[in-house]
């Protein structure tokens, strides 16, 4: 468009993106993470390519938004989708190079050659590793330049470090530590999943604080995949287990992320500990949803249409006074419902009780549970279907009203007659998104109950949890995460409101011109 | 050639969709010149192509294919801002977030003109529309004709060699609609420069145009001057739609009985039988038995015999629409209806039988199956 | 009866459901306010405190106060917050500002594209937009973790625990934004930009100077809209911002609400603080939600 008038701010200002963006991907590159260094080169080469070139002009306005929609919204989906085909929980947390790393680390010490030790603390921040043979002092060894974090446990992913042989007389550079600083100064967490190799092969590892002593590997990898223990043990990795296992088939070591192909799918359908619960959170979700919607609805026409009566006093006051639970943040009055159904101590049952005599049981009834979390949603949800109607009962001319009341007709009959049917259909894909919004509404069900109380026989399952908190609840709570599995009920959930909002979309589409 | 021509050459528009696949053809190959200071009009019936073509001479269409040249240079690919051009939209487009002033001025600004220049322009103009004392107001603070006035001041700032009118009155009532109209011909005669005028409204095309050029379909159906035009149309379409009420229009054939002519309405009974006389008579004698379209326009028809040829019709008053100076009455003769412009002198009665004379020297006679004229 | 004696008798019913109806839904608000000034930490229960104390107040303000350990000694310690949660809500104001800043910005850009420029398949991707953001965003939370953990190694303050890093994961947000504000622009007639067009502006121009300026009503709801859905916003929250200094106010208000302690005094103070100001911008601003929630959805 603007051709070289004066100033390339374009140019300038693209440059001042992409350098940064570069220097980022070079990093990544450098720290051998070689496929997302590619995938982020091309996105920055598309990007500069968008903004310097007229053939992308269109692209310009788009690409900022997809690149943010592309990473937080297509990629965990992607990712999920990906996941919920494998075998992937906290028994089976590490990929399988690692637990076959791990494996291969274990080590047991061997013979008795021990060496005393010294860190040197190099200038850069790095150290140096001494050792001196505590038999033979002529024996001493240096190591590269290695970096320790104070307190920080060591991944046990590493190579061991290369151990050179130190000549008669020759000293090692930089400031040496004690022992005592080495523990006080907690270098030796770090230092204690390390190992070294010396010229010759032989490992060597710590051995309590004071010294290093010689190791070897426990296990030995052979060429079919398998590894060979000292004591003759045989193990192989069992692919569809995601453990090693040796010949009675026991596990052995620490699992291990693995393809499954539909087994998270074929277990959602069988297995009766998760088919039960899931059936049973499947109806309770779209009942909630359902209910929640007419509910909210129904309240909210009826105060539009009183509302709507323009002999009735005081109209704006009760409107803004009704429209209060819309613009108090939803987080807080959620929590302060929790406060009021509290069954012991709440205002709620301390109301009926001073009335009745008796109270609901909120929080351990699962009936009582249900019908406060649907009374607490219709009282954050009336508001704004009450906006929503209102804006619709005002596009209705007034003169039908006139009509019908020439023609004798009552307002209950005006309400049925004419004003529903003029104002549903067109309400039709709101409704359908209040409910596809009510059929994931994580935070109303997390905070008013958590679920609870517990479903019998149902683990980790609650009466009160949607869909989508069974779902987060098998993903992260206690020790049963399970991502893999977790993932596969989320593609589904997935599947059934991308199906929603794709009718609401055909519905909608007789309305709106895409 | 001189600066402000038009010149359309084999103009083809074809839509597509997201994808690229042709949709809709809405220019169909056509040619017209419009020479410098001439106001021509595109008239038809909407989707006929006629706005498609006025926005591809401003560049806001992609063309197809085929050329348009303002002056001596083709513009297919020059950007609207380049053309020479100003153009006045139906809504008339002013920015509701800027003053009069600003809206006027815009253009102007973004051209980077002088500071002085600018306000000297906008309000030399601004002055000559009488909208001088409204310059700082934003548009939704004015009327419907002082929007309108804006929005010819604004292309006219422009000083363009050609003005491209879209619709440009359709927004404004009956009244303000005939002020306007004049108001834009006294600006032809003042500026002088080329105006091409898009319209669906035929009354404003036969007063406001030097030419006309009537469209449908994406083709141009007759380019004339509207004298030409209404009574010499070259087919059905034109004959049909120009002219208010239009022509009477009857289906038939040629009949040779008697040794004369016959116009033999086509009916199961009571068809009309209209002889054919004078100019009309070598005329019809090509299309003996074939199938003709009778046309008639409503005011050679009469209650009266005059000068000239003219034969008798009988005919039962259905309604009868006394205007004063003349009367609309609707007839029904044989099995169609026919409407005749008749003085206002006589007072007609539901159910009368009148016998009215039609002049047959303004008999228009057009090919069935072609719809063209017979001449 | 006269009709009106009936129109009467209407009008007497309205009120009475009215206000009936006023009550059950204004109560909460009273028992949160009583319960903020009530001394000791008991839950919304009372329409008016037995005995007032400005203790929770000045705990959320991290003000010091005294506290009575032993009512018989009379024996008292000085208790003050170490981050004032007050700050949390100051959190929440600044991310979710930025956050819905960020969102117009992606969204007013990308809606032009839909509405006004010609691309290949334009309407695909826009029932993709609509049908991609239906998976919730708590779902997502793994691979946010992922995201955000791999990112923290090369930009520390993008990483987790850090707000800029969440404001991130909430510009993806934008599918819905994109549809209202495309909706929006296809309302305003597209002889706008041509005629601006033959004026000379380029395109970037007529979108900078023209459309935006015309549109800053549905700027306004999509800002007032989007703000109070990250106001609100808890899990992504809780799961990306690890100390407390770093917390929303979601995160900091449940973090009152153990299981085995419940500090509703304080929480209620918080919620008071941090809800009225929030309520009252959007009173304020009432008038151009519902005009946008109207526009927006459904297309008369």
């Amino acid at each position: 468009m603007s051709l070289n008038r004066g100033f390339p701010i374009r140019q300038i200002l693209v440059a001042l993106v992409v350098i940064p963006a570069l220097y980022l991907c070079f990093n990544i590159y450098q720290t051998g993470n070689f496929l997302i260094a590619l995938i982020t080169l091309i996105v920055i080469c598309l990007g500069a390519f968008i903004y310097l070139s007229e053939f992308g002009y269109t692209y310009r306005y788009l690409f900022p938004g997809f690149l943010g929609f592309g990473l937080f919204v297509i990629f965990p989906i992607v990712y999920m989708v990906v996941l919920s085909f494998t075998k992937y929980s906290s028994q089976n947390l590490l990929y399988f190079d690692r637990a076959l790393g791990l494996l291969r680390q274990e080590s047991f010490p061997v013979g008795n050659a021990t060496y005393s030790y010294k860190l040197y603390s190099q200038d850069d921040g790095t150290y140096i590793l001494y050792l001196q043979d505590e038999k033979d002092p002529t024996k001493r060894f240096a190591s590269e330049p290695i970096e320790l974090k104070a307190g920080e446990q060591a991944k046990g992913e590493e190579e061991a470090g290369k151990l050179r042989a130190l000549a008669q007389g020759e000293e090692v550079k930089g400031r040496p530590l004690e022992v005592a600083q080495v523990t006080r100064e907690k270098l030796f967490i770090p230092m204690r999943g390390r190992q070294f190799a010396l010229p010759d092969g032989m490992l060597v590892g710590m051995e309590g604080l004071q010294r290093f002593g010689a190791r070897e590997p426990l296990w030995t990898l052979n060429p079919d995949g398998s590894l060979t223990n000292k004591d003759g043990t045989v193990i192989r990795p069992d692919f569809k287990l995601g453990y090693f296992v040796n010949s009675k088939g026991e596990k052995v070591g620490v699992g291990f992320r693995t393809f499954t192909g539909l087994d998270n799918y074929i277990r959602i359908i069988t297995d009766p500990r998760i088919q039960g619960p899931f059936l049973k959170i499947f109806i309770w979700t779209v009942a909630f949803s359902a209910m929640s919607v007419i509910l909210s609805f129904s309240v909210g026409m009826v105060l539009a249409v009183i509302l709507e009566w323009k002999d009735l006093r005081f109209r704006r006051a009760y409107r803004t006074l009704l429209i209060l639970p819309y613009a108090v943040p939803a987080v807080l009055s959620i929590l302060i419902f929790k406060g009021l159904f509290n069954q012991e101590f709440g205002a709620v049952n301390q109301f009926l009780r001073g009335i009745f005599g008796a109270a609901p049981e909120w929080e351990t009834n699962p009936w009582g549970a249900r019908g406060m979390i649907l009374l607490v949603n219709l009282w954050l949800g009336y508001p704004y279907m009450m906006l929503i109607c209102t804006g619709m009962l005002q596009s209705i001319p007034s003169t039908i009203y006139e009509a019908s009341a020439i023609d004798g007709s009552n307002p209950l009959v005006d309400f049925f007659e004419l004003t529903l049917p003029l104002v549903l259909p067109p309400l039709v894909p709101i409704l359908i998104s209040s409910f596809a919004f009510n059929f994931n509404n994580f935070n109303l069900i997390y905070l008013l109950t958590a679920g609870g109380p517990k479903m019998v026989g149902g683990g980790i399952a609650g009466e009160t949890d949607l869909l989508v908190n069974y779902t987060f609840n098998i993903a992260f709570r206690d020790s049963g995460t399970n991502y893999g599995l977790a993932s596969a009920i989320a593609t589904v959930l997935f599947i059934i409101v991308g199906f929603l909002a794709w009718i609401n979309l055909k519905l909608t589409g007789r309305n709106v011109k895409i | 050639m001189s600066e402000g021509s038009v010149q359309i050459k084999e103009l083809v528009k074809t839509y597509t969709d997201d994808r690229g696949r042709p949709t809709f053809t809405a220019v169909k190959n056509i040619n017209l010149n419009i020479e410098d200071g001439e106001f021509v009009v595109l008239v038809g019936p909407s989707g006929c192509g006629k706005s498609t073509t006025l926005r591809m001479v401003a560049g806001l269409e992609k063309i197809t294919s085929g050329t348009i040249s303002i002056g001596d240079r083709v513009v297919n690919e020059l950007e609207p801002k380049d053309r020479g051009i100003a153009m006045v939209f139906q809504n008339y487009a002013l920015y509701p977030h800027m003053t009069i002033f600003n809206n006027m001025a815009f253009g102007l600004q973004l051209a980077k003109k002088k500071k002085e220049f600018i306000s000297d322009t906008v309000g030399r103009t601004s002055k000559a529309l009488g909208l001088d004392q409204m310059l700082e107001r934003k548009p939704h603070a004015l009327s419907g004709g002082q929007r309108q006035r804006v929005a010819l001041g604004r292309a006219i700032v422009r000083s363009p060699k050609v003005f491209l009118f879209d619709e440009p009155l359709s927004n404004l009532d009956a009244k303000m609609r005939v002020q306007m109209r004049s108001e834009i011909s006294k600006l032809h005669a003042q500026l002088g420069s080329t105006m091409i005028y898009v319209t669906h409204d035929q009354v404003e095309a036969m007063t406001m145009g030097d030419r006309i050029c009537v469209m449908r379909d994406g083709l141009i159906m007759q380019v004339a001057d509207p004298l030409t035009l209404y009574r010499q149309p070259e087919n059905l379409f034109v004959a049909g739609f120009i002219g208010s009420p239009p022509m009477n229009l009857l289906k038939g054939k040629i009949q040779r009985r008697e040794g004369g002519l016959f116009f033999v309405e086509s009916a199961e009974k009571n068809g009309l039988t209209i002889p054919l006389q004078g100019r009309i008579e070598s005329l019809a004698s090509k299309y003996v038995d074939k199938d003709v379209i009778f046309g008639i326009r409503p005011e050679h028809l009469s209650d009266e015999v005059k000068d000239g040829t003219h034969a008798p019709v009988t005919s039962t008053v259905e309604i009868a629409e006394p205007m004063g100076s003349e009367s609309l009455v609707y007839l029904k003769a044989g099995t169609g209806n026919m409407i005749a412009r008749i003085h206002g002198e006589h007072l007609f009665h539901l159910g009368e039988q009148v016998t009215v004379q039609l002049n047959m020297d303004k008999v228009n006679l057009f090919d069935t199956a072609t719809e063209n004229v017979i001449r | 009866m006269t009709s009106n004696q009936r129109v009467l008798v209407r009008k007497v019913c309205a009120h009475a459901f009215l206000i009936f109806f006023l009550t059950l839904v204004l109560v909460p608000f009273v028992m949160v306010i009583s319960a903020s000034l009530r001394q000791g930490n008991f839950a919304p229960s009372r329409l008016l405190p037995d005995k007032v104390s400005l203790d929770h107040w000045k705990f959320v303000l991290g003000i010091p106060y005294q506290e009575v350990v032993n009512p018989a000694t009379g024996e008292t310690r000085t208790i003050q917050s170490g981050t004032p949660p007050l700050l949390w809500f100051w959190n929440s104001i600044k991310v979710s500002m930025i956050a819905s800043a960020g969102i117009i910005f992606l969204s007013s850009t990308a809606a032009y594209a839909f509405a006004r420029l010609r691309f290949k398949f334009r309407s695909t991707t826009l029932s993709a937009l609509l049908i991609l953001q239906m998976f919730p965003m708590v779902l997502s939370l793994i691979a946010f973790y992922v995201i955000l953990d791999f990112v923290g190694q090369y930009v520390k303050w993008l990483g987790l625990n850090s707000q800029p890093g969440l404001i991130m994961i909430y510009l993806g947000g934008i599918s819905n934004y994109i549809w209202m504000i495309k909706g929006y622009f296809e309302t305003i007639p597209a002889s706008m930009e041509e005629s601006a067009r033959i004026d000379g502006a380029s395109q970037f121009q007529t979108f900078m100077r023209i459309l935006l300026p015309m549109s800053l009503p549905i700027f306004a709801v999509v800002f007032i809209l989007s703000f109070i859905s990250y106001m609100s916003e808890y899990p992504v929250a809780s799961v990306v911002l690890q100390s407390s200094d770093n917390w929303t106010l979601a995160v900091g208000a449940n973090s009152f609400l153990y299981e085995q302690e419940k500090l509703w005094g304080r929480f209620s103070a918080l919620a008071v603080l941090s809800g009225v100001p929030i309520t009252v911008v959007f009173l304020l601003c009432q008038r151009f939600v519902i005009g946008g929630l109207t526009s927006g959805g459904v297309k008369e």
